[in-house]
């Protein structure tokens, strides 16, 4: 009896200890993960899925209506953009994102690129190029020379004529704004993309400057360009809070000069009325000094609940940057001037439909939440009959023809075509590798400053243009990859032990 | 020596019932302390339906 009582002791506690070594070891896998200590990790997806039953770390592709669900275990675009989440179990720094896919697109869609949302204010995301097929045809045609800068990017120069032996001679020339072929000045010929180059830009020192109060209304986040003489500057703002949805809409504005010199001042919300369609009205000022006479870009970071009723500034050389966004009544017979050939439009306010005036052509608006891209003949000048459209273009929009100033070199987006006068590109890129049809490209994504809600950073998958115009075009994703990389426990521990 | 070996099974039977509660209860805690720690991984749904046929399966010997 003792005997058999013993046996039992010693077989239960032989089975306990086992699965209780069992669930620490499971434990500590799980918080191992959970912590990644070392401070890599790679996290990836790949279509069909196989038979992983976790929810993975890549998830929650959406809208649907971009994706073509004929087939649930493929992955395929067909709308741009596409968003998608990567839970992460702390934060990281940087990411090496691996695409791999197939791609079905037309000459009307050059261009994929993957970002990550760094403001959810704003809704900016930072875009890395995945493939530009503008810069691989002109590979094959141009005289290609690449550098490499560090150890992960790439430095890609293209020219129509074999002026430069090697990229440091072209950058030495182009910081000293004097290309060889190039009379009419970097801006003329050289066309750029993913690579931060803004002409110095000065005016005649008798230019005279005046004060400019613009009673248009704009909502939402806008930038601009104003040319400041040396001297204190100010500028003013009336707001209106359209409080149509939940969110507290506060509101940024920066002033930075060429220097990387910048002052901002932040309108806070409490939110008192959220979501109740009551207007409240709001003030913000930002004033400082202007060492230098040049230009320099105001960035007025707001919701889509904001609307910009008035803006006073010290100088009326101002152009706003990609976008402009008129609101209220008094848009109607509202004129725009733009440097550039094409304006994309869309409304989400069907009383807005209608027609535009852009150079010599009238194009009408019929359709809400559709982009529109319209190409000019004759003059950059835009009538608008209706209110509340969205304009964007990769150029500058001024309220007089005079005001245009801008100082970006053409860039190598969608509607890119070498001019005549264009003779260099420049450009941070990589093309992709292909292999039996399956192309492979990566993106390196610096997460510091990134927004991570509940642990899900934001990423989102762009080819512009694709959508309702270019049927059969498809892009379908074999596999995901996210390398990331943060810091390691030894170093989270060190700050701690700092503080 | 037969009836030793169907007390070795239900203990068996009754340690892999403790050990699958017990992962149950761990991962569910996890989970709310750090949530999607577990789940990305593991489908927590398998793992209650192995232990609910555990719990029959127990419940019916007895």
């Amino acid at each position: 009896m003792i005997e058999r009582v013993w046996k039992k002791i010693i077989s239960q506690s032989y089975w306990r200890l086992a699965w209780i070594i069992i669930l620490v070891f499971l434990a500590t896998i799980f918080l191992y993960l959970k912590v990644v200590p070392s401070g890599q990790i790679i996290y990836s997806r790949s279509w069909p899925r196989g038979l992983s039953s976790g929810q993975g770390f890549i998830y929650d592709f959406k809208p649907g209506e971009r994706l073509d669900i004929s087939d649930p275990n493929r992955l395929k675009m067909i709308g741009d953009p596409l968003y998608f989440s990567l839970f992460t179990p702390r934060s990281f720094d940087r990411a090496e994102v691996t695409v791999r896919y197939r791609e079905h697109l037309s000459s009307a869609t050059p261009i994929v690129e993957l970002g990550v949302l760094k403001n959810k204010l704003t809704g900016a995301y930072e875009l890395q190029p995945l493939e530009n097929r503008w810069l691989d045809w002109l590979s094959q045609d141009w005289f290609k020379l690449e550098q490499v800068e560090g150890e992960e990017e790439r430095l890609l120069f293209l020219q129509n004529k074999d002026n430069y032996q090697t990229v440091e001679e072209f950058l030495v020339d182009l910081q000293n704004k004097k290309l060889k072929s190039c009379l009419g000045g970097p801006t003329t010929c050289l066309a750029v993309y993913n690579y931060p180059w803004t002409a110095s830009y000065s005016l005649p020192t008798d230019t005279a400057v005046s004060p400019l109060h613009i009673t248009q209304p704009f909502r939402g986040s806008h930038q601009f360009y104003v040319y400041l003489p040396v001297g204190p500057w100010r500028f003013f703002l009336e707001l209106v809070d359209l409080n149509l949805d939940k969110a507290p809409d506060p509101v940024i504005v920066t002033v930075s000069d060429n220097q990387g010199q910048s002052s901002s001042e932040e309108l806070f919300d409490d939110n008192p009325l959220p979501a109740s369609g009551r207007s409240e009205n709001k003030e913000l000022a930002i004033s400082g000094q202007a060492q230098t006479a040049g230009l320099y870009k105001v960035q007025i970071k707001a919701s889509d609940d904001i609307v910009v009723s008035s803006l006073s500034s010290p100088s009326d050389k101002l152009s706003f940057i990609n976008k402009f966004w008129p609101v209220s009544e008094s848009a109607e017979n509202l004129k725009l001037y733009t440097d550039s050939s094409y304006l994309q439009i869309k409304t989400f306010n069907p009383a807005s439909l209608g027609p535009v005036v852009f150079g010599d052509d009238t194009f009408t608006i019929d359709e809400t939440y559709r982009q529109f891209n319209l190409f000019r003949s004759g003059g950059g000048k835009i009538s608008l009959s209706n209110e509340d459209l969205v304009l964007e273009t990769n150029g500058v929009f001024a309220l007089s023809q005079e005001s245009i100033i801008n100082p970006q070199p053409n860039k190598v987006d969608r509607f890119f075509r070498p001019k005549s006068d264009t003779t260099y590109i420049i450009a941070r890129y990589q093309a992709p590798e292909e292999k039996g049809g399956i192309k492979e490209s990566r993106a390196v994504l610096d997460l510091t400053g990134a927004d991570r809600e509940e642990g899900r950073y934001q990423f989102l998958l762009s080819i512009p243009g694709l959508g309702v115009d270019t049927p059969g075009s498809w892009l379908e994703i074999e596999e995901i990859s996210v390398r990331l990389e943060g810091r390691t426990l030894w170093q989270k521990i060190k700050s701690w032990i700092r503080k | 020596m037969a009836k030793n070996k169907i007390m070795d099974k239900k203990i068996i039977k009754q340690e892999i019932f403790y050990f699958l509660s017990s992962a149950m209860v761990l991962f569910v805690i996890m989970e709310l302390l750090w949530p999607r720690v577990i789940l990305a991984y593991l489908n927590l749904n398998w793992l209650l339906l192995v232990w609910l046929m555990t719990s029959v399966w127990l419940l019916k010997e007895k």
